[in-house]
């Protein structure tokens, strides 16, 4: 073939599939529902061999993130050691005050509250850019998964079910410029709402900028939230930003949850 | 012989996504991840030609973002833009040399950071300018380094092809 001729022949190859591109951004933007069932078939179809691939590479994965973590491991064990001494000591408080609460609730006539539904997962893939931050589990509709429902791990929660399959499920993490989640401020009551940011942070946003906020309050989700559960940890409060400028406060949240070395996860079904 | 290699890249390049969501999204440099697909399709480009790239790049693209994408098809258009214009570049004359891939590389990846950041602006997502520095910085040094390791594979495979040809040249 000519090279004039290749040349054109790729030319028009490229200008069918930037307009196949262009509709499928615009169209997709548009929450269409189009592309909902290829995307549920292409996880479905390569879930197997994702699970297997996660498998296999998760010691080296792990290997490095770990490798990362020894250079302050020191004051990381410190830390944690002063921060196991106290939970022990609310720990034992707590046990009383919920054998306080149900006597109680008991007396009032109320419902003592019981523990949540959950279903354990596994992460089979995971994707973290400047604009998105998803994980993939193994579990989908056939195991009563549905979007909306959140998703934990032992440390607190860890995002929202997006988008399930008959067998996968895409959850957004909290890190995620797009992620929103009803949350209130332990110690006050105040309620907020936990959004990413788009540098990878997590931000306590809506606090009206004359309240009391303290460094080192815990964040944990409010009770208005249609699937997620009250009362889940979510962080706490790492920095509060100076009052007066703007109408709300800008409070940076630590988050509870290693989002780097999730493996197995929860997901609460109500 | 030639199809089976292209269907042996075609292979690679479908483990890379595999690899590139189960695996290498979880090492990270300063939040900055690297990207094989993307030195894949580039790879694919050099040794197979525009046209592959165009193709395989989209198909790529494509199942990236169905798989995990938020805008779907942003990744296809970014990867078979990649895959076209390394294969005009290198249809213009350059030579297949270690500097050429380097600067490939480094050009396609700032490209698809840039454009990635337009695209994404245009659909009111907030950008972080300092992020977006760092991952100007790190990103293309980190897909450099994982060049070094996919582009002989892929050239493997092309060498031996190459080889067989002329051997049996007369015969065929």
């Amino acid at each position: 073939m000519a090279p004039e001729r290749k040349n054109l022949k790729n030319i028009i190859i490229l200008i069918l599939l930037i307009v196949i591109c262009i509709t499928v951004i615009t169209v997709s933007f548009r929450q269409s529902d189009i592309f909902t069932n290829f995307r549920l078939l292409t996880l479905d179809y390569f879930k197997p061999v994702q699970e297997k691939t996660f498998q296999a590479f998760a010691p080296v994965a792990k290997f490095f993130i770990n490798l990362r973590d020894y250079v302050n491991l020191k004051e990381k064990l410190e830390a944690l050691e002063l921060e196991n001494a106290l939970m022990m000591k609310d720990y034992s408080e707590n046990i009383n005050l919920k054998i306080e609460n149900d006597a109680l609730r008991k007396l009032a006539g109320m419902d003592i509250r019981s523990d949540y539904q959950a279903e354990a997962a596994k992460v089979i893939g995971y994707y973290n850019t400047r604009w998105q931050s998803e994980i993939i589990i193994n579990k989908g509709k056939s195991s009563g998964v549905v979007e909306g429902m959140a998703v934990v791990n032992e440390k607190g929660l860890v995002g929202i079910v997006i988008l399930a399959s008959s067998s996968t499920s895409n959850v957004r993490l909290l890190t995620d410029p797009q992620s929103s989640v009803g949350a209130r401020i332990l110690s006050s009551r105040k309620l907020g709402l936990v959004e990413g940011g788009s540098d990878k942070n997590i931000y306590l946003n809506y606090i009206a900028s004359g309240e009391l906020v303290f460094k080192g309050d815990i964040l944990i989700t409010s009770e208005y939230g249609k699937f997620v559960p009250a009362e889940i940890l979510i962080g706490r409060i790492k920095r509060v930003g100076p009052t007066g400028q703007t109408l709300y406060r800008q409070i940076e949240v630590e988050p509870f949850v290693d989002f780097r070395t999730l493996e197995y996860v929860l997901i609460i079904k109500g | 012989m030639k199809i089976l290699l292209k269907f042996a890249h075609f292979i690679f390049l479908i483990i890379s996504v595999i690899l590139q969501l189960s695996f290498l999204e979880q090492l990270k440099i300063f939040n900055i991840n690297i990207d094989l697909v993307l030195v894949t399709v580039i790879g694919i480009a050099v040794f197979e030609g525009g046209l592959y790239g165009l193709v395989y790049g989209f198909i790529a693209g494509m199942l990236l973002d169905l798989m995990i994408g938020q805008v779907i098809g942003l990744n296809a258009l970014l990867y078979c833009l990649s895959g076209f214009f390394t294969g005009m570049i290198m249809d213009a004359g350059f030579k297949r040399r270690m500097i050429t891939y380097i600067l490939l590389i480094f050009f396609f990846t700032e490209a698809n950071i840039l454009l990635t950041g337009g695209i994404y602006y245009l659909f009111n997502f907030t950008s972080h300018t300092a992020a977006l520095g760092l991952e100007m910085i790190i990103k293309p040094v980190c897909n450099i380094v994982v060049m070094f390791l996919v582009f002989p594979l892929l050239k493997a495979g092309l060498e031996r092809s190459e080889e067989i040809g002329f051997k049996y040249k007369d015969q065929i």
